[in-house]
């Protein structure tokens, strides 16, 4: 699994380096952010801006590490395009997450 | 039935439900994550229906939306999973609504057996006549 984490002052960007966020990674990327979560960081971008595919068990992934945060904090997503964009819209994902186009909007929003 | 599904670990499932009044055509639908039917009447676009859901048991207390057509005799509604949309080409392109709607409107004039016929050979074709790695489905129905 290709993510890069990079810190921004309290914020911590995930990018996925890889195209396809699916079974097969779905697995590691939870558990690296959700670790990420314990070691007590809770302003999180996902950076999506690489990826042009995700399967159900990446949206599942994603969405538990939402719940992971339980509301103490946030994890939004930024650089989702096309089929990524229409998933998100299709499962109104883009409505329970904050969604920004890249991540200099993202990090300035959970500064 | 989202309360019902709800789970500690990252299953879900996405659906469409509908109800259908066969005497009045009024048709009633919620969508859970569950790519939109295609609505096709006779003379006019094929069109899409439906804004998206959340899929089921993968959230707690979700509202969902119900949304009404009144279908009108001749009416097709095609519900398909995103296996038919998601299905890729050699160039890992996918099938997508616009190829199953052309689709359809080559069919306009066919039963829906040879509708249904058309789109799956139309699906084998663009995957190459490989194996799915995704379930296919695909349900017609004429008012």
């Amino acid at each position: 699994m290709r993510l890069e984490e990079t810190k921004h002052g309290n914020v911590v960007v995930f990018k996925v380096l890889q195209p396809r966020l699916a079974a097969d990674v779905a697995g590691p990327f939870k558990e690296q952010i959700v670790q990420s979560i314990r070691d007590g960081n809770r302003s999180i971008v996902l950076d999506l801006q690489e990826v042009n595919f995700v399967d159900s068990s990446g949206l599942g992934a994603i969405v538990s590490c939402l719940k992971a945060i339980a509301g103490d904090g946030d994890l939004v997503i930024c650089g989702t395009r096309n089929t990524v964009a229409s998933l998100f819209k299709l499962t109104r994902m883009d409505k329970v997450f904050r969604m920004f186009d890249n991540t200099e909007q993202a990090i300035a929003a959970l500064s | 039935m989202n309360r019902r599904f709800q789970t500690n670990d990252e299953m879900y499932f996405t659906m469409i439900y509908g109800v259908v009044n066969v005497r009045s055509g009024l048709l009633r639908l919620s969508q859970a994550g569950h790519p939109g039917p295609a609505l096709q009447r006779p003379g006019a676009d094929v069109r899409i229906l439906g804004a998206g859901g959340v899929p089921i048991g993968m959230l707690p207390a979700v509202e969902y939306e119900q949304l009404e057509v009144m279908l009108q005799r001749g009416d097709r509604l095609f519900l398909y999973s995103d296996g038919v949309t998601e299905c890729t080409n050699s160039c890992s392109v996918p099938f997508h609504e616009k190829r199953l709607i052309e689709c359809l409107k080559r069919c306009e004039s066919a039963s829906l057996a040879e509708t249904l016929a058309s789109v799956e050979r139309d699906l084998r074709a663009w995957n190459g006549n490989a194996e799915f790695t995704d379930d296919v489905s695909l349900l017609a129905l004429e008012y």
